[in-house]
């Protein structure tokens, strides 16, 4: 019987590796897993049925397609590349100034997606024509545009921290809360990391023409509404006036009426968002129902009650414990997306991290942060992929960038690990 | 029956099958835009309620009523399974390629008609198991009770039916699938 437990888990792999797409290897996987450990096709079936429709009947699950609808409102409203433009006249009098601008615009514009693939494409198509017009090497613009990705999954409204705290019943609050000062800290490190290579390396950055002071301030009038969008999506989130549901729907409101005002969003293009949106969120939703019935599996099998209780009996130091995990959410972060990565290993590797005294909030930032990483790192790193097919530029050269600055990364997940505060601080505060 | 009168007839059944193909694709693709529709207007809607419900509590102190009920039981599941099958046909699927995309030519159509009927297969357990519950929840009469109180089976008649099209659209594509042109292999995220 010992044995037989792990047969749905192998199931699983097999079928991912053949190229069933995971919602339906977790769904198919836990489905047989259920029918196994229950030994009555009947209430395999019931069960099947009843997760189905209540992984969805969820009003907590509905912050994810309100956070995306606003992704694609702002997106459709010029947003980025308002921000792009005014970031990069306000940094012209810096070397690798344009950089810096693409990394800080990257940033913000994560924080209003919420998704790393969403931020990272619409910003490739932005900054890296225009880096490469200016004269940068393709490795700082791709590599600057890939890490800065990433930020969109700590800094709120991040839709993976939501999926986080659904899963492990945290509080979606406080998580939201926790990933700002560890993005902000990404993206100083980031900043730090690209000028010193640009002092180290300075053919990879122009000497630009600095901006006049005239250009400089009639950059900042189309920014201004998505500023003050973004700082009201922050104040809502930390005074508790809003729950994250209806953060979403001001955020998506608020990103609509600011793409009407500014004339950037017509009606075809609010539709448009609007049917990308749908079709991002269902794909999502399939993917947590796939997730949902093989969780069912796992709660009946006791998988990570017996993982716990065996770590545990090893009587192994807690911090060798999460560094393993660490280490292995990362190896895995290069093979597969951060939403599927979390909701297969959050099953198993939560109760352990719990059982051994560490905190939920915190363990949640280090997963992101682990799945920044691969998002970045050969052989698959899916942020990379999408740079180079959306900014047309060699994988080689994406993945150069993406190697240097990575120092950047690594820096902030060792702070962050060293320093739990870093991310606990905020929402301590609450 | 002579061989041309054969040929005939054959020629005949194709084009009949044929017409029959086209006008099911016709019905299921305006089906599929039909529930797009809904599906869009609910998440509006939710937008605009949600919002609305926020302004109304912090200003006025009184929130929609039975508003979390409707968005639990309704928005959510209709937004989410009538989106189901234009997400499908636009392809967007989730899928570990590492290995896949390094078999080419025979062997991969052979997979990926392989991977298409296991798909199919989920799909239909999950419809299935769905349509037991509705009937479930219909002959049980089964209300939720909160600030408002209602029969919970159109919810599931929704869901089932978003499953149901998505499920049939699965199975017409499995010609699809040899060539990797199925919604199932369409825009892989990798």
């Amino acid at each position: 019987m010992d044995l037989l437990i792990f047969s749905p888990v192998i199931l699983l792999i097999v079928l991912m590796l053949i190229g069933v797409p995971i919602a339906f290897s977790l769904a198919l996987a836990g489905f047989a897993g259920i029918w196994m450990f229950l030994g009555d096709w009947g209430r395999a079936i019931t069960v099947l049925g009843t997760s189905t429709y209540s992984t969805i009947a969820d009003y907590n699950l509905s912050t994810i397609p309100l956070f995306i609808l606003m992704a694609f409102f702002a997106s459709g409203g010029n947003l980025a590349s308002n921000l792009f433009k005014a970031i990069s006249a306000w940094s012209s009098n810096v070397r690798g100034g344009t950089a810096v601008a693409s990394t800080i615009a990257t940033g913000v514009f994560g924080a209003m997606s919420g998704t790393t693939t969403a931020t990272a494409s619409v910003m490739s198509e932005i900054s890296i024509p225009e880096m490469r017009k200016l004269g940068y090497k393709d490795e700082l613009s791709s590599g600057v545009v890939a890490l800065g990705a990433t930020m969109a999954i700590l800094i709120p409204p991040s839709v993976p921290l939501v999926i986080y705290g659904l899963m492990t019943e945290t509080s979606i609050g406080a998580l939201l809360l926790a990933g700002v000062l560890p993005g902000i800290l990404l993206g100083f490190c980031l900043l730090i990391t690209i000028l010193a290579w640009v002092k180290f390396d300075p053919s990879i950055a122009p000497n630009l023409r600095p901006a006049t002071w005239k250009e400089k301030r009639e950059s900042l009038v189309p920014v201004l509404p998505a500023v003050v969008m973004l700082g009201t999506v922050i104040l809502l989130l930390y005074s508790g006036f809003a729950t994250p549901t209806e953060i979403g729907a001001i955020g998506a409101c608020a990103a609509g009426l600011i793409g009407f005002g500014m004339r950037a969003l017509n009606l075809s293009g609010s539709l448009n968002a609007i049917v990308k949106a749908l079709r991002s969120s269902a794909m999502i939703f399939l993917i947590l129902l796939g997730a949902s019935i093989f969780g069912y599996f796992v709660t009946f099998t006791q998988i990570p009650q017996h993982a716990s209780e065996w770590i545990i009996s090893m009587d192994l130091n807690r911090w060798l414990v999460v560094v393993v995990i660490i280490v292995l959410y990362f190896l895995l972060s290069m093979f597969m997306d951060e939403m599927p990565l979390m909701l297969i290993s959050l099953p198993i590797t939560f109760p352990i991290i719990i059982s051994l005294g560490f905190d939920p909030v915190w363990f949640g930032v280090m997963n992101m942060l682990m799945a920044a990483m691969g998002q970045v790192f050969p052989p698959v790193g899916i942020s990379a992929f999408v740079v180079a097919a959306s900014g047309r530029v060699d994988l080689l050269k994406v993945y150069k960038g993406c190697g240097v600055l990575l120092i950047a990364l690594v820096l902030t997940t060792i702070l962050v690990m060293i320093f739990p505060s870093i991310a606990l601080f905020l929402p301590g505060l609450r | 029956m002579s061989s041309s009168d054969y040929k005939q007839t054959n020629t005949i059944a194709a084009v009949a099958t044929q017409a029959s193909e086209t006008i099911a694709v016709r019905i299921i693709g305006a089906t599929e835009r039909l529930c797009l529709v809904i599906a869009g207007t609910l998440l509006v809607g939710l937008v605009l309620s949600t919002t609305l419900d926020a302004t109304l509590r912090y200003f006025l102190g009184a929130p929609i009523r039975g508003l979390l009920e409707f968005t639990t039981d309704f928005s959510m599941p209709m937004i989410i399974f009538l989106a189901l099958p234009s997400c499908y046909r636009l392809g967007g699927n989730i899928r570990i390629t590492l290995l896949t995309q390094r078999i080419r030519g025979r062997p991969q159509a052979v997979l990926n008609v392989v991977v298409q009927i296991i798909v199919a297969v989920t799909a239909f357990l999950m419809t299935y198991a769905l349509l037991q519950q509705l009937v479930r929840n219909f002959e049980l009469g089964s209300m939720r009770s909160g600030a408002i109180s209602y029969a919970i089976w159109p919810s599931y008649a929704a869901v089932f039916f978003g499953l149901a099209l998505t499920s049939v659209m699965i199975v017409m594509d499995m010609r699809n699938a040899a060539s990797g042109t199925a919604g199932t292999f369409a825009g892989d995220v990798e």
